[in-house]
């Protein structure tokens, strides 16, 4: 029992989190919520009244006691109460708005947490449960505590109200009203601990099923699913989940519907009871016949109020549950303070010597180290080819660089000074990469560039020349608007097509929008043609100096140009030197350069 | 001639977007929606369903008589009163019971326990039937739609009612609005026992309800279809922060502010427009109750007045006083869940207009004939939708069963889109595209796809097992020798037996247990579901952008050995790769400009030449 209500009090105590949240995000809102749920909480109980010495009023009028303007008073009371409930009504429609708001800004909160947690984070299932949680979460229930929070006050002043005045018929009434929903309080309470439960042991499987789902709809899989006709294999494997989910959410749903069955026979029952007894003291002349119409009444009322305020609280305990997870997420440990303007290129660092001394990475939850125990110096103003096999561990190299990844041991200093010490985003301020992955951004071809600089977002001569250093501009100057044209066609119907060389020369450009120190270029001709290719290797062999560029590619000629080539292999460096020193040693890396180059002879 | 006829249908398609917006415009597409969503896929429930609901509608005139002869008898028994409550109530028993079951069958016929669970089932039932229609026409929609946004915003809408228990509510909802409607006709036949024109000055008050809720709902449904744009923006600007491949970028350009500044820009102008709804509809809302109060208390005077003629007893009074007032509070229920039912079942009929969008890719009877197909392109134009730019104008080209054709020329040349087009993936939208000299729009599209299979420059990294990777290159044909020798070709084998679990390893790390591999490794990968794939066409789109040195000798050596007679189009950028083609064709600005064996254009000295040389130097 104690048990039970410490893990109730564990939910309950979040509750007044969400109420500061609330107010936070909407002060008035709340304050106007709290006053009308007072005064609208007060209107039913009124009518009840009114209600009462209508009917007793005109019983008179009947008997031939009593003044007709009397109850005609009391029913144009009547009227007067019922106009103000429904208008009361009508004002709470708006506080969905507020709902709609706090859910908003909530939602704000989980995407801008989502861009701040380590990049590492992205390399674990775990996280992406806990996100795609707190976004399930969000959808309904967070909602939900949002209208209860507003809504619960009103209901207990109505229900004190209703019970007041049902009590002074008799004390036992009120009593009799609030024991009959007991059962229903606590089917309802187990029946959502357990749809909680199964909701959050599924949420890997609700993943992969959203994750096939998106395969058989979007855009990218579209080509190659029609092609290779995998689309009967993907909805059967989605199907297949699908039922496995069913199965138990349907075992929930027919229990909860035997249980509450029971739970709510014993609730008319009472009703029933509080019936005969008002009857019985009518017959024993100690009510009046008003006072019947409006029993009936407020006990309708009443008992609506009581099992709604209980599938409230009952929505609220379940719903707190959900909260948690939300705010679990929320209190998940961010990369760094971000107490400076984010996306703001330059800053006092000018850094010399970037050194990576014995460092070995492995990925979360792997034990296989990409890198083992890898040492490289890179000085300003040296141009760096590395190059290896596929899966070597070049990309994560380039990560660690970048200050992405942490060294699972040994460690990365700049001037000397350990990365773990130097503030993330200060950091990325003094650098820049084009990935392999590069992103195609959904909007204009100035903000896929100006994405490099945020500060430059506007600065259109900048952005020109960081296109033309990438081979952009000529591409741009086709598009009908030129650089405010939309690219891609998802969400803008003048939007236009890019192939794939054109939008990895836009990620060119967007590297080139900052004046980094250190400059990762990764396989950043994969997609072009030979032509822009030599472009690309000419700048980085006139790249300014003072700069420190890390080249990774496949295509081995450009590595000559290049001051220094490091050959990675299964995570560790084994040769280094010059193009031609390499060749001399007649190594692996000669090897493939030699294969390479028999293409061109 | 086939000009013509290409060209006109893709006229017809661009002018007739995927626009899905469609109302309920009569009670009778109304009545005929509804029928098939919930009454069809189970009809016997669904009729038993209806009939508890009618049935109800008999309770109201119950529970008048009964309260009536109840208080009547109760007041009539005044005078002595019996002191114990047993005494007190002994005669009026059997009335007391009575109002109690009438009230439990009230209760029930509008919204037992059952209900909720045969929402349940009823969910069930309608999601089975319509899951699968939904995501097989999503499968079968031409490629060229996915370039309308249009196309998006009607999958976005009519994606809606797949949510999980949709039709579960939807259903709650309908029983619900059905059992108080009944409910309501027969209180309105139980007043009409006060004065003839109480039923009328009801039904007067209802209807003015039941349309100002009807004119909400509209309101309501219009917005919501309007924001579907901005909501998928907005969802596209929360991927950017929550999916793992933009995540690298915004961290290192520090964009994430940004794009929470655009999701919330875009949120707000949501919001506002909604409130614009709420505040017109609390506008509409008001003079709708002043009328139903006049009613209401037309119905009140008339029951006030006939007590002073002495035409009433006090049961009587109680009574329709009662049901006066359960009149209101249950014509104010049905209101509230017209509107919500409405925003429910316009849903599903997004749903049934984006399964109706068009009939989807071509299944002209033709089969294609075993064997290495010959492909002929006459005079093959193509723009993509919306553009005006021709991205091909006039190919013609032929290439012969088993020969082996490189297709180069510079980013944007219009490659990838030929090879697209050559796949059957795009129609034309002018010229003609024939295999074995049959149209390709007249032949069975299956059959073809058999056929052919490629590799393409933004190959699918599918988060399944490393043997699901390569078996979905064929997925009707399951062989695991087949398999294990599509992946020793091109090296999968070697980093796939250094996984944990080697073949059987999860790939993707956005699932448990998931391994990444890296890009070169997840090219070789997407070769290997071709060599997986027994095609007679194969076109292999920049096959070795990431591949290291040798892992690229190896894709040509055994793509020479795998081509062994069929016909393959090879779109690269390295050009020493080119030489190994029986031809090699330059595009430039969609045009095919030259032509001829590797040598021979060398020697011509044109704009391959050129390029060739350019790439050429590195390794001198």
């Amino acid at each position: 029992m104690t048990a039970t209500l410490r893990e109730i009090w564990a939910r309950w105590k979040y509750l007044p989190r969400l109420v500061v949240l609330a107010v936070r995000l909407g002060p008035i809102e709340m304050s106007i919520i709290a006053v009308t749920s007072v005064a609208g909480g007060l209107i039913p109980v009124a009518a009840v009244a009114v209600l009462r010495i209508l009917v007793d009023t005109t019983v008179d009028v009947i008997e031939g006691d009593g003044e007709l303007s009397t109850a005609l008073f009391w029913l144009a009371a009547l009227l007067g109460t019922f106009v103000l409930e429904r208008v009361y009504e009508e004002f709470q429609d708006l506080r969905r708005d507020l709902q709609d708001r706090l859910t908003a800004r909530a939602r704000e909160m989980l995407i801008a947490k989502a861009g701040r947690v380590p990049l590492a984070m992205f390399e674990q299932p775990e996280f992406y449960d806990r996100l795609h949680r707190a976004n399930e979460s969000l959808q309904g229930r967070v909602q939900n505590s949002m209208t209860l929070i507003s809504s619960i006050p009103a209901s207990i002043v109505r229900i004190v109200g209703l019970l007041a005045f049902v009590a002074t018929a008799h004390p036992v009434f009120p009593l009799i009203l609030a024991v009959s929903l007991v059962p229903l309080y606590i089917v309802e309470t187990r029946v959502g601990a357990r749809i909680f439960g199964a909701t959050r042991q599924h949420t890997p499987d609700d993943r992969r099923r959203a994750y096939l789902e998106d395969l058989m709809t979007n855009r990218e899989a579209a080509a190659e699913v029609r092609l290779f006709g995998q689309g009967e294999y993907l909805l059967e494997r989605r199907e297949r989940i699908t039922q496995r989910l069913r199965g138990v959410r349907m075992k929930i749903a027919k229990d909860h519907f035997t249980e509450r069955g029971k739970a709510n026979f014993g609730e008319h029952l009472a009703v029933g009871v509080v019936f005969a007894g008002i009857a019985a003291l009518i017959v024993q002349g100690r009510l009046t016949v008003g006072y019947f119409a409006a029993f009936i009444a407020a006990v309708e009322r009443l008992q609506a109020e009581l099992s709604l305020v209980l599938a409230n609280t009952v929505e609220m305990d379940v719903s707190l549950r959900y909260v948690i997870d939300l705010l679990d997420y929320l209190d998940m440990e961010v990369e760094d303070s971000q107490c400076r303007e984010e996306g703001q290129a330059g800053s006092a660092l000018e850094p010399a010597v970037v050194r990576f001394e014995g460092v070995t990475f492995a990925y979360p939850g792997s034990t296989t180290p990409v890198l083992r125990g890898v040492d490289l110096e890179l000085r300003a103003g040296e141009r760096v080819a590395l190059v290896g096999r596929n899966g070597a561990g070049k990309s994560t190299m380039a990560k660690l660089l970048l200050g992405l990844y942490r060294p699972t041991s040994g460690r990365i200093t700049v001037d000397g000074v350990d990365m773990n010490d130097i503030e993330p985003s200060e950091w990325r301020r003094r650098v820049a990469a084009v990935f392999q992955d590069y992103m195609r951004f959904e909007i204009t071809a100035r903000e896929n560039v100006g994405y490099g600089a945020l500060d430059k977002l506007h600065d259109i001569p900048a952005i020109e020349a960081a296109s033309v250093k990438a081979g952009a501009a000529g591409f741009v100057q086709t598009l009908p608007d030129g650089y405010e044209t939309v690219l891609g066609r998802s969400f803008d119907k003048d939007g236009q097509d890019a192939s794939a060389g054109q939008w990895q020369r836009l990620a060119s450009a967007r590297a080139y929008m900052r004046d980094a120190s250190v400059l990762v270029l990764d396989e950043p001709t994969a997609a072009l043609d030979a032509r822009a290719e030599v472009e690309v290797y000419r700048r980085f062999r006139d790249m300014s100096q003072g700069k420190a560029v890390l080249l990774i590619s496949h295509r081995l000629g450009s590595a000559r140009l290049a001051d220094r080539i490091v050959f990675l292999d299964d995570g560790r460096i084994t040769e280094h030197g010059t193009h031609a020193d390499l060749m001399e040693r007649g190594g692996e890396y000669a090897r493939l350069y030699s294969i390479q180059a028999d293409w061109y002879r | 001639m086939s000009n013509t006829r290409s060209g006109s249908s893709i006229g017809a398609k661009t002018t007739q977007t995927p626009d899905n917006r469609r109302r309920l415009r009569s009670g009778w597409e109304f009545a005929k929606f509804f029928y098939l969503t919930f009454v069809a896929p189970w009809p016997p429930i669904a009729f038993l369903l209806l009939a508890t609901a009618v049935a109800g509608a008999a309770s109201p005139i119950v529970i008048v008589f009964v309260t009536r002869r109840l208080i009547d008898d109760v007041t009539a028994a005044g005078g002595a009163a019996p002191s114990s409550i047993i005494d007190a109530l002994a005669p009026h028993a059997p009335w007391l019971a009575l109002l109690v079951l009438v009230r439990l069958v009230d209760h029930y016929s509008q919204m037992g326990p059952f209900h909720y669970y045969l929402g349940y089932l009823l969910n069930d039932r309608s999601r089975r039937k319509f899951d699968p229609m939904f995501f097989r026409r999503a499968l079968t929609m031409r490629l060229e739609w996915f370039e309308y946004p249009e196309y998006h915003d009607a999958l976005e809408r009519g994606r809606e009612p797949l949510e999980d228990e949709y039709f579960t509510w939807t259903l709650r909802n309908s029983i619900q609005f059905f059992a108080k409607a009944f409910s309501i006709l027969g209180m309105m036949v139980a007043v009409s026992g006060l004065h003839w024109t109480s039923p009328m000055l009801l039904a007067v008050g209802g209807s003015v309800i039941v349309w100002s809720h009807w004119v909400r709902a509209r309101r309501i449904v219009n917005v919501h279809w309007t924001q579907t744009p901005d909501q998928r923006r907005q969802e596209y600007m929360s991927r950017l922060l929550t999916e793992r491949r933009p995540a690298p970028e915004v961290r290192l350009f520090g964009l994430g502010r940004h794009i929470v500044g655009h999701w919330r820009r875009l949120m707000d102008r949501v919001l506002a427009e909604r409130m614009v709804v709420r505040r017109q509809n609390v506008r509409t809302g008001i003079p709708s109750i002043l009328i139903t109060t006049a009613t209401l208390g037309a119905v009140l005077l008339t029951l006030v007045l006939q007590g002073a003629n002495g035409a009433l007893t006090a049961g009587a009074l109680v009574a329709y006083v009662y049901v006066t007032l359960e009149f209101v509070s249950r014509l104010n229920d049905v209101g509230w869940r017209i509107q919500v039912l409405h925003e429910w079942l316009v849903g599903l009929t997004y749903l049934q207009s984006y399964l109706s969008i068009d009939k989807g890719e071509g299944t002209g009877g033709a089969q294609a004939a075993h064997g290495s197909p010959e492909v002929m392109l006459e005079g093959v134009s193509f723009a993509y939708p919306g553009s005006k730019e021709p991205v091909l104008s006039e190919i013609d080209l032929s290439i012969g069963g088993g020969e082996r054709v490189a297709l180069v020329g510079e980013n944007g040349a219009g490659k990838t889109t030929l090879a697209k087009v050559l796949l059957g993936l795009y129609q034309p939208t002018g010229g003609v595209v024939k295999v074995n000299g049959v149209d390709l729009e007249d032949m069975d599209k299956g059959s073809w796809r058999r056929l052919s299979g490629a590799v393409f420059q933004d190959h699918v990294r599918y988060s399944f097992t490393v043997r699901e990777n390569i078996a979905l290159g064929s997925p009707e044909g399951r062989d695991d020798g087949r398999l294990a020798r599509a992946a020793k070709m091109n090296g999968v084998d070697e980093f796939a037996c250094e996984l944990p679990d080697g073949f059987d390893t999860p790939l993707g790390k956005e699932f448990e247990d998931g391994h990444e591999l890296s890009g070169g490794q997840w090219q070789s990968l997407a070769i290997a579901r071709l060599y997986f794939r027994d095609a007679r066409l194969l076109v292999i789109d920049e096959p070795t952008a990431s591949l290291d040195a040798l892992a690229e000798l190896e894709v040509y050596r055994q793509l020479l050995g795998v081509a062994g007679g069929r016909t393959v189009l090879l779109v690269s950028h390295r050009l020493g790769s080119a030489r190994l083609a029986d031809r090699v064709i330059y595009l430039k600005g969609g045009r095919i400009i030259e032509q001829g064996t590797h040598d021979e254009l060398v020697a011509a000295g044109g704009e391959y030449a050129e390029m060739f040389e350019a790439q050429a130097e590195w390794y001198r």
